[in-house]
């Protein structure tokens, strides 16, 4: 799906004389961005989108964490937030109406896994864009882009616009309200397809015929990617990770996964999904040190639209991922705590 | 899914069907039968540079899964005598404090002789092993690199490789203190250097002969003769945390 974005500067260049006549029609959205400790948070990205057109626009919170989106065409809005450290912050629907101004503040919520060090630096660390060395692409004898390498864990970069069906609604609603204390990761098991590469640092090894994934997350986990050809399995066993075959189309490596159970979180909102899931992963390494991944969700059975998020990775040449045992000395069961 | 297999040592030969249950789907370029079954006599694959291509998916050979040194009896293995302590106590106790059971890492050298399938994958400059056990890897390094120095401890140690004629070379070291090589519970250290000879002799065994050199264990290296064979089949999603019954029926005194 294509998404326009308007860029309120030109706009108010070309109608500039309209621009008092704009006041009128046009609401305001603003508020502030604040930490769980109630600090403000500087830099972060706020985008709101028009749940009629589409249209997204954006803005960053000032020095003091105060945000404006003005001249808003009145109508229902999706605001998210995602700034570095944080959960990506979501809120479905807001109404903006013509010539006043709502106010919402945003209360962000940190990354984190329940385990000491694992705090905002730590996710910063993680998600910020990495230096890379410069150059092209490396390439196969096939003349295919060549995926493998060490890769810093996926920035998101484009979070999409989930439209749950009331059940998943609710269940996410029911997920907060209960601190995730259900969370799979907490109790070691696999986090599933959108979220293994988002956390942690990973390995992509590339064949002709079989891309691996080796995530250093996850007790740690595996994921291969059959390039042979092969079809998906008639009636595959439902399975954390599901059943991945890849075709290339141009430079572009476009993976169809089927197969899956109901269990795994999408995010750590805990966004859920059905066995009907598809996940369509458009995978594109445009120079050396980047690595872009398109997820398009497709779940009939959970939301009412596919759900498009986009994401990028950094390589990290110089390291390898490490051993992660998680089901070593866990302790985060306990601490798991919520209604 | 787990299946359970600590108690009743027997009851790995269970787990065999479900390995085989998701996927029946011939591999391209597998030599086979007119029964369509793979010819495993047929010549070992080798890769562009003439050396034997590991790549497939293999089914570590039965026998060993209980105590990786059953063929060196009645001598066994040369324990220092704490390390011979222990593994009586793990006997007796019938394995009651094996990490494994507990969803951690079977580790290396366990890993060869575990009754699930593996797939090796052969690619430049390093070997890939993806283990169905655990949902594993180990990653075997073939640039040339040498082994660390100072290795952070590991389940699945750091492994580099070379070829001697058509024999895979591998050394390994960097092992966790507390590693369990067998269900029985021969000890392995952090001063474990493991050194395995992989032979693919045709195109459906690869021989392993192994050789534990860990001088806080043992008295002097011992070598034990194990080996794969080659799995018509696919790796299925094993993840132990899930709905995990095991620890329930570790019984032992």
């Amino acid at each position: 799906m294509r998404r326009r974005t308007i860029d309120l500067r030109w706009f108010l260049a070309v109608a500039g004389c309209a621009s008092a006549a704009l006041a009128q029609s046009t609401g305001t959205l603003a508020g502030t961005v604040f930490d769980l400790s109630g600090d403000r948070v500087a830099n972060a990205p706020v985008q709101a989108i028009n749940l009629s057109t589409n249209a997204i626009y954006r803005t960053t919170t000032s020095p003091a964490g105060a945000y404006t989106l003005a001249q808003l065409p009145p109508g229902s809005y999706k605001l998210s937030v995602a700034a570095p450290g944080f959960d990506v912050f979501l809120q479905p629907s807001l109404t903006v109406t013509a010539a006043q101004t709502l106010r919402f503040d945003i209360h962000l919520v940190d990354y984190q896994l329940g385990t000491l060090g694992d705090g905002r630096e730590f996710r910063i660390a993680l998600t910020s864009p990495h230096a890379t060395p410069n150059g092209p692409a490396p390439r196969t004898s096939e003349g295919k882009p060549d995926f493998s390498g060490v890769w810093y864990a996926q920035r998101t970069v484009d979070p999409g616009v989930p439209e749950p069906l009331p059940w998943a609604e609710a269940l996410v609603k029911e997920r907060a309200a209960s601190n995730f204390k259900d969370a799979p990761g907490a109790r070691c098991l696999t986090r599933g397809i959108t979220a293994a590469g988002a956390l942690f640092p990973y390995k992509l090894v590339q064949s002709r015929t079989l891309l691996i994934m080796l995530f250093e997350d996850d007790i740690p986990s595996h994921r291969q990617v059959f390039l042979d050809g092969r079809g998906h399995p008639k009636d595959p066993n439902p399975s954390w990770m599901g059943h991945s075959i890849g075709h290339w189309e141009g430079d572009t490596l476009v993976v169809d996964t089927v197969g899956f159970n109901d269990r795994s979180w999408l995010d750590p909102q805990g966004h859920p999904h059905t066995e009907m899931m598809r996940v369509t992963e458009r995978l594109r390494r445009p120079d050396f040190g980047h690595l872009e991944i398109e997820f398009t969700i497709d779940d009939p059975g959970a939301y009412r639209k596919p759900w498009i998020i986009k994401r990028i990775a950094d390589i990290d040449p110089d390291d390898d991922i490490g051993e992660y045992v998680c089901t070593e000395n866990n302790r985060d069961v306990e601490h798991m705590v919520g209604k | 899914m787990k299946v359970c297999r600590n108690v009743i040592s027997g009851a790995f030969l269970l787990a065999l069907p479900a390995a085989a249950q998701w996927l029946n789907y011939p591999t391209p370029g597998v030599p086979r039968l007119p029964d369509g079954k793979p010819n495993l006599t047929a010549p070992a694959p080798k890769t562009t540079d003439g050396k034997p291509d590991l790549t497939g998916t293999w089914q570590p050979r039965f026998g060993y899964t209980g105590n990786i040194a059953k063929d060196l009896k009645p001598v066994g293995v040369p324990f220092q005598p704490w390390a011979e302590a222990l593994y009586n106590h793990r006997v007796a106790t019938e394995s009651r404090e094996d990490p494994q059971a507990r969803c951690v890492l079977s580790g290396v050298p366990r890993e060869n002789v575990v009754p699930y399938p593996f797939k090796i994958l052969n690619t430049k400059g390093m070997i890939v092993i993806l283990y169905e056990a655990l949902h594993s890897y180990r990653q075997i390094f073939m640039d040339g690199r040498q082994l660390p120095k100072n290795p952070n401890p590991a389940w699945m140690g750091y492994s580099i490789g070379h070829w001697d004629g058509d024999t895979l070379v591998v050394e390994s070291s960097g092992f966790v203190d507390n590693n369990w090589l067998d269900n029985n519970g021969h000890p392995g250290t952090e001063a474990l250097r493991l050194t395995e000879r992989f032979h693919r002799r045709d195109f459906g065994h690869i021989d392993l002969a192994m050789t534990i050199d860990d001088s806080k264990a043992y008295t002097k290296p011992w070598t034990v003769n194990l080996g794969f064979d080659y799995a018509d089949t696919e790796l299925i999603e094993y993840v132990c945390d899930e709905n995990e019954k095991d620890v329930g029926h570790l019984v032992g005194k």
